[in-house]
Order: structure tokens, then sequence, then C-alpha cells
């Protein structure tokens, strides 16, 4: 017995000088936030890589002051940019000078250049990286007007001073505004491979703050929805000059086309992803002024597929409701008879949008994004039958009619408003 | 006589559901998906009725010999050498797929979460945990069982849950995959993943009776067939066929792809619990059955006498197979495929000899 | 001759791996009453007769017999002589001589040596040579003097006194003490008196009186130390067995309920009871803690913990298999469900067999809140269960093995916490663990008042100065103190202690495989778990095996909804109470009063 005990206990003892293949300290990996890829100069790919900074701020102070006053230069990233022939021997040749190793796990950012994007380059890349099991398909995809380096050295905190936080927010806020995909690494994989719709991913820039004219140097836009800009684009100033707006538009290999954030927002309401955002539309009965409402999804989008004719046609009908913002006017549009007239002019505007953006992609980018293939595979039994019908060539001559449906549900704070008064105070 | 102890229903339906719907968690479910594309759910129900079927053909078979086993019985229809020689046939398969269960758990890991490991240290914890597992015998293994059965449940409900926001109804379409024709096809060859069930006919003494030994092996059918179907019913509905069938592990990319906000994301590790957990048991209860096999053919009295050796067998033929490709691709799909003429077949031709020979049992208490 | 070594050395691991046949005499419980397959308890080894009445009083007769009291040279002496049932030269039968008994008693009792045993000699009523023999301390002094020395030395209750043996006249005339009792044999008297009885020997008779007067210093009823609740009964045992068995009594007052007695230290006599209800127990339950009762022999049993040491089924275990509690109520609560209490001379706790695992995360506070709360309690107390055990193993997985399992902010955070701590994590946690340890065990060890000194000293050495020393990360410190708690919310210190121990089995199998070494480690903790059997009943019943439907596992449904014994125990009679418990849910109230 005690023989028996003492051979067990000996192996078991083994175990542990045998194990420990795979252990690695938490604080011997260097967390990588966002992976940058530029056609590279000396090789085939420019990779840069963002790390979050170990800068200790409990050693030397002890205790840590519960979340004092953080002085600690941890808010700036640290980045390596080198060139190399893929994103792995890159990550080694990396290790060079940083003493980590790498780990991609908690990678938030994937950006492309423009340039390579558009390039063949891309489809490489990508087929190139979904083996890797650090690459997690819950980063989100970006493609960056630029270099995405340039872009990766203006990946700054300025809020809280923690980046993979600050990487996460930034591409939530698709949920606030709609003026971004929500395209995550798993949605354009499954689209990019795809037989119903052509991937999508958010477009990025940097601004020069040059577009916030001076004084008198400008003109006032007729367009209202303030969206109608790309990504650097955007008239304004301040700290950051990095900028996630609208849309970086695929074909099954390649980038071809960028959407403003105007038909980000029409594109989400087709896919069915539109989750809030905040319309300016004139007042229909006082073109001076203007109108806000904050838009939400009704119910998903109703489409509907006829394949009888020579060539598809498609029904969409977009459904959404909203609450009035501001009606600068005070018209009384919260009585029932007056409330139709605003919901029509809204109806109208998002079907304008809407209608330009499905012209856009069928004649200018010939790529279905809305993902209509996936109802028009509802028609088929079996997979043979529909790659047969190659709906990715059938797309551009598609008829697709829409029609959107909008309810004003709530009026905010004021169920009537008083109009306003002229000089004399008289009620206008 | 192998003293096995006494086993109730809801132990008997672990048992075999640990068996059955444990591969669901490996590599071999993307060869289903591949071969069926977005009807894997509807696949896999064929699979599960035709189980269903040849499992109706063991009930006869072993109705018509009341109070014996099914070694007894094929030793009592084809004779001592013959009997031998089937059953030792399918302890052989039992040992085969212990074998290949520990080494296709041994590569996933490897693969998602242990790339530097060599597969000889994992495999020796993994055999540890068998080791202890079958040292305390047939009533240890069902209970172990029992007890895991609805941590696991629940782990892989937790999983079906949290991936709803990845459900597409569009990635079902085109509904019917390849065709009804590949659907029948495909499930029928693979109706072995759920022939485990015959398994309960090498133990129906520690049943306590045969109604309890019909209505485990259906019931447990029915909850593989179940769970199965649900994971390829969410996989299929999460990933477009065409991705779908690229993943090595795909329950495990679907997991990796949850993701609720900044916290609540990285889900594997419920999943590397499920997985190692099930692996192990699966592993350990298709050993139990090889040992159990073996030991009533040769009328070894004490099952423990047989663990030591038969796992260095399982240590050595799990290493046989030298890379990732030559295991998904050919040993288990082969074991898969021809499975179902040893779960079903060697019954089938019992029932087929004993009716022609016009053998019966004794009849019980005689 | 090297080779000759070299080949008894292969003889001798081939040895250890070679496979023998280990014999198996567990006991089992049968499952079913009528079960034709069943296999019998092993053969009782002691003649216990199974009939046996309840009997307050001390000392069965047939238990005596065997358990004599022998001074070691004795013992040898008797042991040479080849089995102690030998009875040597000494006669057994008392004598009619009064001094040939004096000689005896004294030789056996080593007088003058021992000053403890005193021996009052004098005359009967004036005529008779007696001599009453008891120990100091043992037996209460006022007794003696007042109402045995007093009264048998009066002459004038003596006057109807027709000759005869006095003995039998003093039972029934002389002495006002509650229990007196007529004793044949020598060691049966000495028994008698090293348990405090008062025995009087008288000329011309063959036999002796022993009367009680046992009193000894002993410590009042108290509030229970270990297992304190907010409702319910705040009484706990005591040393004192007869205090304790009162108590059970108290509270079950059944007629059925049998106490037995053993005397089990080969030379310190010390007792222990069994109790349990007849009608309800499983008599194969109890003829088995008889058999395993009456097997033992040694010299000296201090309690309920070195009983359990000796009755329980797998020693090699970390988990007990006796329940063990301090309360009363518990123990009733326990006797009613059909299962054996073992009560000690010595320690105020109880022992409850048959127990399983259920029962130590269980405490009596469970069944006295209502239901809800009680469940909630419970589902607590399991997580405490398994964040005592697996936290720490779990964290040095989670950290060392798979950092992308944890959310982005958590992993930096806790790879920024450790950028200065020189050790690895697993050398981190072992010294924490190592450290909680210590101040535990030093807490429980210091004089009291110090007690709080230390506490202070180990927050200090814990927390701060760990921390600015960069010894350890502070989320470790976090980590360590909730599995602290946790270990302290497991009710049971047996099992809390088991805990303890396979905590690191699980740090260890955490740091050498991650994720995977914890599974597999789960799976053979689980094995052995519910292949233990805790007298023939299965460790992890009710639940693994399946045994009834008992509404009393982890969720405790209402307490008029528990209408069944727990069934793995296979009480004789299985109903608690009828379907339908609260009578008054069936009638309606009176007219008038009705909505």
């Amino acid at each position: 017995m005690r023989k028996k005990t003492a051979l067990l206990s000996l192996l078991l003892l083994l175990l542990p000088a045998a194990g420990c293949y795979d252990r690695r300290e938490p604080d011997e990996i260097a967390y990588v936030v966002a992976i940058g890829l530029d056609k590279g100069v000396t090789d085939r790919l420019r990779l840069s890589l963002q790390i979050v900074r170990m800068a200790d701020e409990s050693g030397a102070r002890g205790m840590p002051g519960g979340g004092g006053q953080d002085t600690s230069p941890g808010d700036e990233p640290i980045i390596v940019t080198l060139d190399c022939p893929s994103l792995f021997t890159g990550m080694n040749m990396a290790n060079s000078s940083i003493s980590r190793k790498f780990n991609l796990m908690h990678a938030k950012l994937i950006i492309f250049s423009e340039e390579l994007a558009r390039s063949d380059d891309f489809e490489k890349q990508i087929s190139g990286l979904m083996r890797y099991i650090e690459i997690r398909r819950i980063m989100h995809i970006l493609v960056t007007r630029g270099k995405a380096e340039d872009f990766i050295r203006e990946n700054k905190t300025l809020i809280g001073k923690n980046p993979p936080k600050t990487m996460q927010m930034l591409t939530d806020s698709s949920a606030l505004t709609g003026m971004i995909p929500d395209a995550n690494l798993f949605n354009f994989y499954n689209d990019f491979k795809s037989t119903f719709q052509r991937p999508i991913a958010i477009l990025a820039g940097l601004n020069t703050f040059e577009n916030l004219k001076n004084p008198g140097r400008g003109e006032i836009q007729e367009s209202t929805s303030g969206g109608n800009y790309l990504a650097g684009e955007l008239p304004r100033k301040g700290y950051l000059k990095r900028e996630l707006l609208g849309t970086a538009v695929f074909n099954g290999t390649e980038m071809i086309g960028e959407l403003n954030g105007t038909e980000t927002r029409a594109l989400a309401m087709i896919r069915g992803e539109f989750k809030r955002g905040f319309y300016t539309i004139k007042d229909p009965l006082k073109p001076d002024y203007l109108v806000s409402l904050e838009v939400f999804p009704a119910r998903k989008p109703y489409v509907k597929v006829d394949l009888r004719g020579e060539t598809p046609e498609i029904f969409v009908k977009i459904r959404l409701e909203g609450d009035l913002l501001a009606v600068q006017s005070a018209e009384n549009y919260e009585k029932p008879d007056m409330k139709p007239v605003l919901e029509q002019a809204f109806e109208s505007e998002i079907k304008s949008q809407v209608d330009s953006l499905v012209a856009k992609c069928q004649k200018e980018f010939k790529s279905d994004i809305f993902g209509l293939g996936r109802s028009v595979a509802s028609k088929f039994l079996t997979i043979e039958d529909w790659e047969r019908y190659r709906w990715h060539e059938k797309f551009p001559g598609a008829t697709v009619n829409t029609e959107v449906d909008f309810i004003i549900r709530r009026t905010g704070l004021i169920l009537k408003p008083s109009p306003l008064v002229t000089d004399g105070g008289v009620h206008k | 006589m192998l003293r096995e102890g006494k086993i109730g229903v809801f132990e008997a339906i672990s048992v075999i559901t640990f068996m059955s719907a444990t591969k669901v968690l490996y590599s071999s479910s993307r060869a289903l998906v591949e071969a069926s594309g977005t009807s894997g759910w509807l696949t896999t129900i064929v699979s599960g009725v035709t189980a269903l079927a040849g499992f109706y053909f063991i009930i006869l078979l072993m109705s018509r010999f009341p109070g014996q086993e099914l070694v007894s019985v094929f030793e009592t229809v084809f004779g001592r050498f013959a009997g031998i020689i089937f059953s030792l046939l399918m302890s052989v398969f039992f040992l085969l797929n212990s074998a290949m269960f520990a080494r296709e758990f041994i590569e996933a890991v490897k693969v998602y979460a242990y790339p530097l490991s060599p597969p000889s240290f994992l495999l020796v914890i993994f055999i540890l945990a068998i080791i202890t597992v079958l040292y305390f015998g047939f009533e240890c293994v069902a209970r172990t069982a029992a007890l895991f059965a609805w941590p696991m449940l629940a782990g892989l409900a937790v999983i079906v849950i949290l991936a709803v926001p990845l459900y597409e109804m569009s990635n079902l379409y085109p509904v019917l995959g390849h065709g009804p024709a590949c659907i029948i096809k495909t499930g029928l060859l693979r109706s072995s993943v759920y022939g485990d069930a015959l398994a309960l006919a090498v133990v129906i003494n520690s049943l306590q009776g045969s109604e309890h030994f019909k209505k485990s092996g259906v019931t447990a059918i029915i909850l593989s067939t179940a769970i199965i179907a649900t994971g390829f019913l969410i996989y299929n509905l999460s990933f477009p066929y065409y991705i779908a069938s690229e993943s090595t592990i795909p329950v495990y990319a679907l997991t990796r792809s949850i993701e609720y906000g900044r916290f609540f994301q990285r889900f594997e590790a419920i999943f590397l619990f499920v997985w190692s957990i099930s692996g192990i048991l699966a592993s350990a209860i298709n050993l139990y059955f090889a040992l159990s096999t073996y030991s009533k053919v040769f009328r070894i009295d004490d099952h423990r006498a047989l663990i030591l050796p038969q796992t260095v067998i399982i240590f050595s033929v799990s290493l046989i197979p030298l890379d990732i490709s030559s295991i998904a691709y050919e040993h288990v799909n082969h074991i898969r495929q021809y499975g179902s003429a040893i779960y079903f077949g060697i019954p089938l031709l019992a029932l087929l000899v004993a009716v022609i020979r016009g053998i019966r049992g004794e009849q019980a208490g005689a | 001759m090297s080779g000759q070594k070299r080949q008894s050395l292969l003889g001798k691991l081939i040895s250890l791996l070679t496979y023998k046949p280990v014999s198996r005499s567990e006991f089992v419980l049968p499952e079913l009453e009528n079960e034709n397959s069943r296999r019998a308890a092993p053969e009782d080894k002691s003649n216990l007769s199974y009939e046996s009445e309840d009997s307050g009083n001390s000392g069965k007769e047939k238990d005596t017999a065997t358990k004599k009291p022998v001074r070691a040279s004795k013992w040898n002496r008797v042991k040479g002589e080849k089995g102690h049932g030998d009875k040597g030269s000494r006669p057994q039968e008392i004598s009619p001589d009064v001094d040939v008994n004096l000689e005896i008693i004294k030789d056996e009792f080593n007088i003058p040596t021992n000053i403890d045993v005193i021996i009052r000699e004098f005359k009967l009523a004036g005529m008779v040579d007696a001599f009453i023999v008891f120990i100091d301390g043992m037996a209460d002094r006022g007794v003696v003097n007042d109402f045995i020395l007093r009264q048998l030395m009066n002459p004038g209750q003596f006057e109807n006194y027709k000759g005869g043996c006095v003995l039998e006249y003093v039972t029934g005339n002389v002495l006002s003490v509650n229990q007196a009792k007529k004793l044949k044999k020598y060691e049966e008297a000495i028994t008698q008196i090293l348990m405090g009885v008062t025995v009087l020997f008288a000329d011309r008779c063959d036999s002796c009186l022993a009367i009680e007067t046992r009193g000894y210093e002993k410590r009042g009823i108290e509030k229970p130390a270990t297992e304190a609740v907010v409702r319910g009964s705040q009484e706990a045992f005591t040393e004192n067995l007869k205090t304790s068995v009162t108590q059970i009594r108290r509270i079950i007052r059944n007629k059925d309920l049998v106490h037995e007695f053993f005397l089990i230290g080969k030379q310190d006599n010390s007792m222990a009871s069994i109790l349990y209800i007849k009608g309800i127990a499983n008599p194969d339950v109890v003829k088995e803690v008889k058999r395993r009762l009456a097997s033992i022999e040694t010299d000296f049993i201090a309690g309920d913990g070195m009983l359990e040491q000796f009755i329980e089924d797998h020693p090699w275990m970390l988990v007990p298999q006796v329940l063990t509690t301090e309360r009363p109520d518990r123990t009733a609560a326990n006797i009613l469900d059909g299962k054996v209490a073992i009560l000690t001379e010595g320690t105020p706790f109880a022992i409850i067999v048959p127990a399983n695992f259920f029962a130590f995360i269980q405490t009596p506070e469970d069944a006295y809140l209502r239901w809800q709360y009680g469940t909630v309690l419970r589902f607590l107390r399991i997580s405490a269960f398994f964040i005592a055990l697996l936290l720490p193993g779990i964290y040095i997985a989670l950290t060392n093995y798979h950092p992308e399992m944890l959310p982005t902010d958590l992993a930096i955070a806790i790879s920024k916490s450790r950028e200065a701590v020189p050790f690895p994590s697993i050398v981190e946690v072992l010294l924490m663990e190592t450290s909680f340890e210590l101040i535990r065990e030093a807490g429980i060890r210091v004089p009291g008042l110090i007690g709080t000194t230390l506490g202070i000293i180990g927050a200090l050495i814990l927390g701060q100065a760990a921390v600015a020393a960069n010894i350890v990360s502070p989320i470790l410190i976090i980590i360590v103190a909730v599995t602290g708690l946790g270990n302290f919310a497991i009710p049971n210190y047996s099992l809390a202690f088991g805990v303890r121990i396979l905590r690191f089995f699980f740090i260890i199998l955490g740091g050498i495989a991650g994720f995977f070494g914890i599974s597999a480690g789960l799976v053979m903790l689980v094995a052995r778990a519910v292949s233990i059997k805790s007298f023939g009943v299965p460790f992890m019943a009710p639940a693994w095996p399946r045994a009834g439907r008992s509404p009393d596992i982890l969720t405790r449904y209402p307490v008029w909804y528990q209408e069944q014994r727990p069934d793995p125990i296979s009480p004789v009679n299985k109903k608690r109470q009828p379907g339908i418990s609260r009578g008054w849910v069936k009638g309606k109230p009176p007219e008038g009063k009705r909505e």
C-alpha cells in the first residue's frame, strides 16, 4: 500500500514537471488592441500594432489610490510599425524590439488602408487571417482613408485612459447613430464568401479640421440630414483627428466604394440593423423651419420577392417609428389630423434616400450589400438550385420597389405648442 | 460474474447521451455540415429516426432472451466461437471509439487552447481521469455521467441562448441543403452516431428489467438527437453554409463569436468545461463498455484488472493518426460511416439467425 | 549478485504493478425490502441481542462481560493465556464473606496506592459488617453522606429486619435513593464504581448493591458554539452523555426511541450510546452500527472525533462520512428521519449515520426559516462550496492559460497589477493560501486575548504590506479573501477542511493544465464521491443515484410538502406525513367567516 502510494505520488509529481507547456503569465503578454494593415514598401505588408501600455500604477505607489489622479503615461499607445510578408511573421519580427509575446485575442479593431482594400491583395489578406486562433471574429473591421498606420497613430484615448474600452465604445456608436455599420469580422467574413450578399466595413478617416470653415468662407448646405459626409470630412475641430463615419462597400474581392453617413443609415434600415438616430427634416408647412425626430425601427423590414418575371422583382417595406424632438415652427403636429402631414414628409424623405442608395448599389457598385439575396434564397429548396441562379449577376437588373412606413409615437415634453409671437406680441 | 451493480433509467440515459451527443462538440460534426449544407439538423434527425428503427430490432433481440446480456445472447445464437468473434468485434469497436474520442479531443484542445502542449501530456491527464472513473466500476461511471448530465446540458443551453443575436433565419436557406436525396443518404450513413444505445444491451442486467432497457434506450436516442439537432440548428443559423463547413470545431467557433457588450463576451470558458468533461466521460464510457464486453466474453470477474492494459492500448491507438486531417477526414469519418454495420448490423444478424433457427431464451426465472 | 538484486527489485516493481484481486466486504444497504438477491449484512460478531430494551440505566450485562477493565500487567498475563475471555484464578462471583470481598476490591483498585477510591467500612445497623466503595469526585458526597451512610448506620431503620441477606432489606426498606441494583460479579461492580456509583458490600450476602450516586462536576447546557442559528433552539450538547441523551428524549417524547449503550475504550471504559427509533430506522443500519461499535478494540476513545475514525467506511477519503452536530434538535430531527445517532461521553457532539453529502451543506436554520429563505441560503452555500473549492484554481487557469477568455479590461487590470510582482502566479497563490491557512490556524491556537491582535496583523500582512512590497497582486488578495469566506460559509467543519485540502489539488491542476486540468480533476473528484458509501448509503444519494423524490436536497420545499422520509436510508416507515398535512386546506372556514 505504502509503496503504491509512493509510486503514484511520484508519478503525480512528474506531471507538473512535464506540464505547463502553455502556461504564460498574463504580464508576459503584449495585448494588441488594434491591428493596422497597409500596403508595404519594402515587403508585401506594412503592419502596425497598437499595444496596451502596462505602465504599472500599483508598483511604486503601493496600494493603488482608488482610481485617483492618474498621471502615468498610460494614454500614449505603443505602436509598432514594420514591413513584413504576413501578419504572423510580422509579429515575430516585432518581437525583436518588443519583449513580450503578442496576443491578438483582445484586439478590438482591424484596420485596412483604403489602398490595400482596393487592391487584389485584400482578398489574400482576409482569407489568410481567419485560420489563426487569436483572430477573434468579434473584432470590428475598418477601412481607413489614407494610411492605417497614420490612423493608428491618431487612435488615442481622450475621456478615459483605457484603450480597449475606447476601441470597443468607438464602434458601439453604430447603435447610437446608425452612421456607421456594425461590421465585425464575423459578419464581414460570412458575407465575404457569400452567395447571398456582399460585405461592408466601417469607413474611417483622419480629419484635418480644415472643413470647419472660418466665418464667411463657406455656405449653408441645402441638405439637412447631417450625414452627407464621409469619414474625415466632418466640419469639426478638436482633439482627436480620428473619425468613423460611413461605410466601405466591397464586392467579392475588394473594396469598390464608399457610402456616407446618411446612406449608411438607409442601408441599415434595409438590412434591418438600424437601431436609432436623430433626423432633421424641413418643416413640410414652413420650409424655413426644421423638424427634428428621433427614429427607431418599428419592426424588421418586410421583403417580398417575385422571381416569376425575367428579372427578379423585390419589394421592400421599411417600418419605422419615432418621437418628436424639436418643431421650430411651433406647428401643432401633435394633432391627429396634422400628424400624417409630418409623417408623410418624413416617409418621402427616407424613401428618396433609400431609393437613391439602391440605385447607387445597382448601377455604381453592382453589389447587393442589403442582404436581399437572403430573401431570394428562401425561394430555393436546394443549394445547387440557388447557386445555379447566380444572384450576384441578377442583382443589378432587379427591380427594387421600396415603401417607407413611419408613425410618430410620442411628442416629447410638449403635447401642444403655443404659436410663436410676433414683435407686437400677437400670435402668428 | 462481473459485478456491475444496478443503475436507474436516468443514469442509463445519461450514459448513452454522453456517448452519442458529445460527438456534436467535435470535428466530425463539420463533416456532416459539409455533406448536408444548410440541412445538417434535418439530416441528423433522419439519423436519429434510423437509429430508433435499428434499436427496435435490438429490443426485439433482447426480449427474445430475457435475463441475458448481449454477449451471452451472441453466444446462444451464433454458438460459442462465432459469438466470441462478434462480441470481440464490438469490444474492439468500443475501444476504437474511445481512442478516437480521446484523440479527437486532444487535437481539438490543442488547436483551440493548448497549442504548445504535446498530445501525450494532455492524453496522460485525460487517461488519468478515465482510469479514476473506471476503477470504481459501472455504478460509478453511470452516476458520474448522471451527475454531470445537468451541468453539461445547462452549459449547452447557455450557449444556445447566448448565441441568439447571431441567429439569422436566412442562413437556413435554401432549406433542403443539397437536396432530399442527400439528406436521407447522409442521414442513413451516419445513423451510427446514435448507435451507442446498443451498449445498454451489454449491461442490460444492471438495468432493472427490459422495460427500463427500452425506455432508457429510446429516450437516450431521442434526447441525443434533440441535442445534436439543436447543435446543428444553431450552428447553421449563425453561419452561412459555405462558412459553416470551414470550422474545425463548429460549436466552438460559434461560442467564440458570442458578444454582449464590453464585458459579456468570450464564453469559451463554459464551452471548454463542457467540452473537456463530456470528452473524458464519453471516452471513459466507451472504454468501460469495451472492458465489460471483453470481461464477459472471457468470464473475467473483475474489470479492474483490465483497466491499465486497456488504457495503454487507448494511449497508443489514439496516437497512431499522424495529424488532425487524417483524423477528421479519415479515421473518425470511417467510424461514423461504417459504425452502423457494427451497431445495428450484428444485432440484426443475430436476430435473423435466432428467428431462422428458432432459438429462444429461457423464460425469466427458470 | 547485483543481477540478483536487480531482479528482486524488478520483482518488487512487477509486484507493485501486478493486479491483486481486492476482497470486497463492503456493507451495502439493500434497496428494496423484499428483494431476493439482497446481500445480507455480514454476521453479527457480538452477541448483541437485537431486541434489547431501552435502558436508561447503566451497563448491559452482556457488554460488560466482554469489556472487563483489567490492569496492564493482568492484561499481559491474560493475553499470554490466550484470549482475555479466560478469567484466570480469581473468583468471579462475589463471596458471602465480606472480608474476602474487601481484600479483592482493595487489590483490584490498588489500594492503598490509589488514593481516589474510598472504602468506608462500617457496621450495618450496628450488627452486620459492611463497607461501601466509591470514587472520590465521581460520586456525589452529599448523597453518600445523607442518604446512604446516615440511613445504613441508623439501627432504627432495621427494626423489622428478620435476618437473611441484608441487602434485600436495605433495598426495600432503608435506602431512599432512586436506583439500587444487585450485582453478582466483581467486574460488574468495578465497572459501576468507575462510573461513580457507590457499591455496598455486606457480610453474608453473595451479591453487592450498586447505589446510584453519580454526581460529578459538569458543564451546564450552553448555546451552540459552531452551529448557531437565528431562529430555533439555542441549546447545545454538553460533554455529559446522560444530559445529552436527556436533551434528545426531551425533544422526542416517544416510547420507541431506543437508547443502547456500549463501552468502547478498553482502558478508559468510555461510553457510547446509540439512539434510534424502532419502527422507523432501518434495522440493517442499526445492526451495522452496533456491529461496528462492538467490534472496536482500542485503549481509549476520547469522544466522537476518535469514534468517527473507527467506524467510518472510507478513512482515506478527504470528505467526512458521518455527520457531526452539537445540536440536540438537529440530532432529534435526524433520528426521526430514520437515522442513528451515536453519542459519546466527553465531547458535546453527536454522530449521525448514515450521512450524505447534502447533509453537510445543510444547517438546522434551513428548516426553521420559511422555505424560500431556506432555499436561497442553500444555494448560497453551494456556491460557497464551489468558490472555496475552485476559485483559486480557476484564477490560475484563466490568467496563465486562457487570458483570452477574460474580458479585456479585466485581463489588462490583472496584468497591470502583476507587473511588479516577482513570483509566477501559482507561487503567488500558494504563498497567499498558505499564509491564509497559517493565520487561520494561529487564530485558533492563540489565547483569546491575543486573537484580535492576530487578526489585525494578519490583515496587515495579507493586505497592505504584501501588496506594497509587490509580493502579491491586489487582485489575488481579493481571490484569497473570497475563497476564505466561501470556506467559512460551509457549515460542516470536516467538509470545510476537506475542501481546504482539495483546493490545493485544484490549484496545482489549474497550474499544470488550465481548465482542462480542472475539468479532469472534477471528473476524478466526482467519480470518487459517487462511489463511496456511508453505512451502506451512497454518499451522493439521493441525487446520484436517484432515490425517491426527496423534496429536501438543494431546494428546500415547504415543510408540509415533505411527505416522505429520505429514501436512500431505507427507513422502515417511509411516510412522514399524509399527502395533505395541513388539514385546514381541505376543510372550510365556519359559516359566516367565509369569503
